[in-house]
């Protein structure tokens, strides 16, 4: 690999880590598709910029396209604030007007300039290897300017989007510090279009920010987690389009990262979905196995001789669990060690009979305080009581005991059991 | 028939069957889905031409229309399971689906009349000269094909639902409160909108149908007071769009339907402008 190649890729990592690192706040402030309509609206910007300097000079192309971008910011903000027209439908409108009359005006550059324009179908799908010395040049400067200003202002950008009236009522200037983000974001955009293309630069801003958010908590860490998968996803992409050299780099860093994402989504540490099915099942668990404790004692209750043998086919005619709930609170009981289990019947244990106590206690408790304090009817303070007793803490049942003055029975005339 | 009343007509088809449509997306707050789709059929198209070679059939187009559907599925389980926010899942999905279908494309579509220009811009001056032939010796433009079954089933579905889609569009809460399936009926919607957008690709390409969709039907909601009048105007706006930028694109010899969304947009801003200056006068003359 030359230096040259190094470079692209360099650049096409820098560029993925500065646009995570912007694109947070627009996750942030839900306006993901706000970035989408900016980058779309630099395609008049770009095509002006070519006709003014008579080809493909970077830097006036690069100049005009952040004017476009910020005008339809601006104007998008403009028709939601003069208009009855919504958010969504603003962004949809200027995001086809800007590209419809960038539209026009690569055909009118098509008919004047001859052949020179083939650089320009570029910009829109991104070709990182198209790349020259100055786009290099100019497009690294841009992301570490953004960079810089970011790390400057980074705390004023995230009260921002946090707490805007706050911000505003201790004295910022807010209305200075939205266009400052927004030059910013349209900033990262230019500078992704060699490489990445309008089309999909939006999702460079958004896609990593999204990803960071089901590993980590706390916004610090979900930044810098943003941005390393940007800037992992810029260099990997841009290395195997410059390998295999029919494949354009902009849809590459694209499906990776969005791959990124999905995997993220799936197995993430804080939010990922397996995690949060995984949790459900083991508190699914945990009812099934406490609803079948509570039946055990109430078999036991029936039965004074308190060896505590239970029979299996007793105890499956009383539950009224299916087979498979059946099955795995039986499993969610034998695996902490609250019953022993035999072929044909079961042996609660010491443990198990304290745990079985404090459930129907809560129970017993509940139903009573539904009844006394609350005066609901008698017979409807059971089901309400099925599901509460699972999740009532220590400190309440305490709270209860002392309201309830230390009841001996419940409704039902049974006995709370004390500990 | 020359080749200008041919165009305007496929224009017509489009604007139509657009204005329509938008005009629910719109009520429905379902404008940016109507964008993802538009985006998100691409590997769809990629695929139905890949499997037909040059020319895709209408069968095999309406096969694509199920990436949109696929799309907005998508994103309403995300929303519910991964708990996405709405505005992310729309912008991870279809950024994601719009990518497949490029690299489908660079990579498998080397001989196919299919590139990035006309998944981008489309290109509604061809309509004339793609032609598709009887057994008898007939011959039609190919778009007339696609376009019109396009627009009849929407017009003949939102028509005959048009309580449905009333109801699915207008207080939701309201009706999903009596027992009506909100949801049902806007999935149908979304439905419709992909196979409209597979339908117009090839004539104004996977972005501008947007313009079509969202532009008429927002301008003329700045001065409608009920749905009839909302989906008349948003016709008409629609119908002013491709006129206008048809001969403006003409006599300059610029893109055709660049200037038509160009030219739709420009127009909403005016009636926006022009909007707010009558309020300011009436407020005076109280």
């Amino acid at each position: 690999m030359s230096l040259y190649v190094i470079g692209i890729i360099l650049c096409c990592g820098l560029i993925g880590a500065v646009s995570a690192s912007i694109g947070l706040y627009a996750v942030l402030q839900k306006k993901s598709l706000l970035a989408d309509s900016i980058s779309h609206s630099l395609l008049p910007g770009i095509m002006l910029g070519f006709i003014i300097s008579g080809g493909k000079n970077p830097f006036w192309i690069s100049l005009c396209a952040t004017i476009s971008g910020l005008i339809s910011a601006y104007l998008t903000d403009w028709i939601i604030k003069k208009s009855p027209i919504k958010q969504d439908a603003a962004i949809g409108i200027s995001l086809a007007t800007f590209f419809g009359i960038g539209v026009v005006l690569l055909s009118y550059i098509q008919n004047t300039v001859d052949g020179a324009q083939s650089g320009l179908n570029q910009l829109l799908l991104g070709n990182a290897a198209s790349m020259q010395n100055d786009d290099l040049l100019l497009f690294s400067v841009l992301g570490l300017l953004v960079l810089l200003v970011n790390a400057l202002l980074g705390k004023e950008f995230k009260l921002l989007c946090f707490n805007p009236e706050y911000a505003q009522s201790i004295g910022l200037p807010v209305k200075s510090l939205q266009f400052c983000l927004r030059t910013l974001t349209v900033l990262t955009i230019v500078a992704g279009i060699q490489a990445v293309g309008v089309v999909l630069m939006a999702s460079c801003l958004i896609v990593p920010s999204i990803a960071a958010r089901y590993w980590k908590k706390e916004l610090k860490p979900i930044h810098n987690l943003s941005v390393i998968i940007g800037l992992l996803s810029g260099c990997l992409g841009a290395f195997i389009s410059y390998r295999f050299d029919q494949v354009p780099t902009g849809p590459l860093i694209v499906i990776i990262l969005s791959l990124t994402a999905f995997v993220s989504l799936a197995i993430g540490k804080d939010k990922g979905i397996t995690l949060r099915m995984w949790r459900t099942r083991g508190s699914e668990h945990k009812i099934h196995g406490e609803h079948l404790l509570k039946t055990i004692f109430k078999i036991l209750e029936e039965k004074p001789d308190h060896s505590g043998h239970v029979l299996l086919r007793e105890l499956r005619s009383a539950a009224s669990l299916q087979r498979k709930q059946y099955n795995s609170g039986l499993k969610w009981l034998r695996d902490r060690k609250f019953i022993t289990l035999y072929p044909s019947n079961l042996v609660v244990e010491e443990i198990g009979r304290k745990e079985a106590n404090r459930i129907v206690r809560l129970h017993r408790l509940w139903e009573l305080y539904l009844l006394k304090r609350l005066n609901l009817p008698a017979d409807h303070v059971h089901e309400n009581a099925e599901q509460i007793e699972h999740v009532l803490s220590p400190a309440l049942e305490k709270a209860l005991l002392e309201d309830l003055e230390y009841p001996l029975m419940d409704p039902h005339n049974s006995i709370i059991p004390n500990e | 028939m020359s080749n200008d009343v041919i165009i305007l007509l496929a224009g017509i088809l489009v604007a139509l069957n657009g204005a329509f449509l938008g005009c629910y997306l719109l009520l429905q707050k379902n404008a940016l889905v109507s964008d993802a789709i538009s985006h998100a059929v691409l590997p769809g198209i990629v695929l139905a031409f890949m499997i037909s070679g040059t020319k895709a059939s209408f069968t095999l187009m309406i096969g694509a229309a199920c990436t949109g559907i696929l799309l907005s599925q998508t994103v309403l389980w995300l929303q519910e399971k991964a708990n996405m926010q709405k505005d992310a899942a729309i912008g991870l999905t279809y950024t994601f689906l719009f990518a497949v279908g490029l690299l489908m494309m660079s990579l498998f579509l080397k001989d196919v009349d299919l590139d990035a220009d006309c998944v981008l811009f489309g290109e509604i001056a061809y309509v004339p000269i793609d032609l598709h032939f009887f057994s008898n010796g007939w011959n039609i433009p190919r778009a007339f094909i696609h376009l019109s079954p396009s627009l009849i089933i929407c017009v003949l579905v939102l028509f005959i639902a048009r309580r449905a889609f009333f109801l699915s569009t207008f207080n939701t809460e309201y009706s999903s409160s009596i027992g009506f399936n909100v949801k049902r009926w806007q999935s149908i919607l979304l439905s419709l909108t992909s196979l409209y957008t597979v339908m117009s690709f090839e004539l104004v390409g996977a972005i501008m149908v947007v313009g079509f969709m969202i532009i008429p039907p927002a301008t003329a909601l700045l001065f409608s007071k009920n749905l009839k009048q909302m989906l008349i105007l948003s016709s008409a706006f629609g119908l002013l769009a491709v006129f206008l930028g048809y001969f403006f694109a003409k006599s300059l010899n610029l893109s055709i339907t660049g200037s038509m969304v160009g030219i739709s947009g420009v127009v909403l801003f005016i009636c926006v402008l022009l909007r707010n200056k009558r309020w300011k006068l009436s407020y005076g003359r109280k």
